[in-house]
């Protein structure tokens, strides 16, 4: 089997700040995605999600584990290779017009972008076949303006050709969606999709929309406190989630067509995570004493589905996890 | 029950409102024709994107338009019987807060980041009534929203963001408003604390029987949380009606548009259903339908003039759509 495009292998990310208990942002955490595939990597805000997405792109160097391109350690490249590795792996951010410089024109930013490719052409006419791409139509009228005088939707768009200009292997988009109305957000998932039937590239989407993830994705990662909790084929963790965050998670969605009642709560957190013990253990209602002793490590329940969960690995069958979940749900 | 007597009843009715905004010589016209009404114990939605005039709407049912900046240039907005369009921000002092009250979708640009949490609930409570027991009353309302008594010394930037979300709740509830208007209330909120905020207005709804607006982008929260919703478009409301009529059997193309876009349906060719073409312009001042020019439907009528509201599969579900007049239009 061709090796992933990107691979992240158990990399974990601490942050250190004065006067305050060090953070575990990212924990042992691990995720790949092959060529022409979308994997969702989901969680709430403070989860790491973000952070493993800046750690991918080399914006944060983590403490310890690695991320591999192509089959290849970025840690044993040159600089040199360094550089043409990252041009092989493009952000695009949430907030499109914190993503540009405002004193650029569109046709100053895409040309900065197409420059790192070496011997790339400049011309306006390559710029213009990038705006095409990302229906920016008629594109020869855009390349004069700034991106204050396009419209969020559009200033998406240009963040998606800047991203493209590389010709990437895998684009880790950071909450692309979120802000945008959700006319916006189709036509968006729509260009992606065609980009990605176009040139293979594989998406790394951030996202806290479990709308999103099931429209859009192949496989799903779920993030809690920095690590995984649950991942597995798309269809199968959300038809079938087993880790008891997934399930409140899934069971947050209120969709139009399944009937909605606002689930039980979760529990407060009254105590802080241990470093010892499942970090869901506070606000989780299944938990038993191994919770608050043992990492629960991912293992496969079913075809490529794992779960970091005591309960859901030891009594799949137990009425004592069914009924939980018929709780959550 | 008559027009005349559903609007008396009414906690808040918002009649073919219009509302322009002009700065540095520009004009926008943010609402040209919308009505809203508010029977008590009602929960009712106002779905739209952004630039649909839901959230002026919500502003001006309060007085909280921006001075100088916006004017109210057509139709009545009238709050528990009274008519208050023509109200200065003095007799606005003496409104807000009374029958009704708002939680933003921030609380963090609500909230003093210097004053204790108690301190601002408090003063929420003494202007609704200074002869009560300030500090027995705030733990009152801290436990209305579920939040621990010693919360009121803290200061916001020491809670998290569904804890300010509550918070500003509690401030909204202090004057025992009959309606409280939810702008966006959950949308800045993780998911799962967004349905904790969600179960929580519907209790309060029921326990102070109290009136709800919820205006909201997200068509599945109002679909679950809301008895009437409207559909907003460059300022109109296009259509009304039980929630289920409105997003299960929408009438107006724009609706049916929002609903496939929300669900991210698939077309037959695989791409996601989309709203083609361009968001309007609210320079113009518009009198044909404005959504014709995204319209697959659209005909001479529509070009000409928006039409009335028309009646729709179920009870006061109205659509302003030529569509349904098809019919009865003249030769």
């Amino acid at each position: 089997m061709t090796p992933p495009v990107l691979d992240i292998r158990g990399v974990t990310k601490v942050f250190r700040r004065h006067g305050s208990a060090p953070l575990r942002a990212v924990d042992n955490a691990s995720l790949h995605v092959q060529a022409g595939e979308c994997v969702a990597l989901v969680g709430e805000s403070g989860s790491g999600k973000s952070t493993l997405a800046r750690i991918a792109l080399q914006l944060i160097a983590p403490e310890s584990g690695e991320v591999w391109l192509a089959g290849r350690s970025l840690s044993a490249l040159s600089s040199a290779q360094l550089r043409a590795a990252r041009l092989a792996m493009q952000p695009i951010f949430q907030d499109p017009s914190a993503a540009f410089n405002p004193r650029r024109t569109v046709r100053a930013i895409l040309r900065q972008a197409l420059a790192q490719l070496p011997g790339a052409d400049v011309a306006d006419a390559a710029l213009v076949s990038l705006l095409e791409r990302v229906e920016l139509r008629p594109a020869a009228d855009y390349l004069d303006r700034y991106p204050h005088e396009l419209s969020g939707g559009q200033r998406q768009r240009l963040a998606i050709s800047r991203a493209i200009a590389t010709r990437p292997a895998v684009i880790i988009a950071d909450e692309p969606l979120s802000g945008a109305d959700v006319s916006i957000r189709a036509q968006i998932l729509n260009l992606l999709a065609e980009l990605q039937r176009d040139s293979n590239v594989a998406y790394v989407l951030v996202t806290h929309d479990m709308l999103v993830a099931r429209a859009f994705s192949n496989r799903v990662s779920v993030m809690y406190q920095g690590r995984m909790v649950e991942e597995g084929p798309t269809e199968a963790v959300l038809a079938a989630p087993r880790h008891p965050y997934t399930q409140a998670l899934i069971a947050a969605v209120q969709s139009l067509d399944e009937p909605w009642d606002a689930p039980v709560p979760m529990r407060k957190e009254s105590a802080p995570p241990t470093q010892h013990g499942c970090a869901f253990f506070p606000r989780c209602g299944i938990s038993g004493p191994k919770c608050t002793s043992v990492v629960p490590d991912l293992r496969e329940i079913d075809a490529a589905h794992r779960v970091a969960c005591h309960f859901a690995l030891g009594n799949r069958s137990s009425g004592d996890t069914q009924h939980a979940q018929a709780d959550v749900q | 029950m008559s027009a005349e007597r559903a609007a008396a009843s009414s906690i808040l009715d918002v009649r073919g409102l219009g509302v322009t905004y002009r700065t540095q010589g520009r004009v926008v016209h943010a609402i040209q024709d919308a009505s809203v009404t508010v029977a008590p114990g009602e929960a009712v939605g106002i779905a739209g994107e952004s630039g649909s005039g839901k959230s002026t709407l919500a502003r001006a049912a309060l007085g909280l338009l921006p001075e100088r900046v916006a004017c109210i240039t057509a139709g009545s907005i009238a709050i528990a019987g009274t008519d208050v369009t023509q109200y200065t921000p003095r007799q606005w002092e003496q409104v807000r807060g009374r029958p009704v009250a708002i939680v933003f979708q921030d609380p963090l640009s609500f909230l003093n980041p210097v004053m204790r949490v108690g301190d601002q609930i408090g003063e929420s409570v003494r202007r609704h009534d200074p002869s009560v027991d300030t500090l027995a009353r705030c733990i009152e309302l801290l436990d209305l929203v579920k939040l621990e008594a010693n919360v009121v010394r803290r200061y916001p930037h020491e809670l998290s963001g569904g804890m300010r979300q509550r918070v500003m709740m509690a401030i909204a509830l202090g004057c025992r408003p009959r309606l409280l208007i939810a702008d966006e209330p959950t949308t800045a909120l993780d998911a799962t604390t967004q349905t904790e905020i969600l179960a929580l207005l519907r209790s309060l709804r029921t326990t102070l029987d109290m009136s709800l607006l919820v205006i909201s982008h997200d068509l599945g929260l109002l679909r679950w949380n809301c008895d009437r919703v409207y559909v907003m478009y460059a300022g109109h409301t296009v259509e009304q009606g039980r929630t289920e009529d409105v997003l299960a059997r929408s009438a107006h193309p724009y609706t049916r548009g929002l609903v496939e876009a929300s669900r991210l349906r698939r077309l037959e060719d695989g791409r996601f259903a989309t709203i083609g073409g361009d968001v309007p312009d609210l320079r113009e001042r518009y009198r044909q339908c404005p959504f014709v020019a995204r319209c697959a439907h659209a005909f001479e009528a529509c070009r000409e003039q928006m039409p009335a509201p028309t009646p729709a599969e179920g009870p006061g579900h109205h659509a302003r759509c030529w569509l349904l007049q098809q019919e009865r239009l003249p030769a």
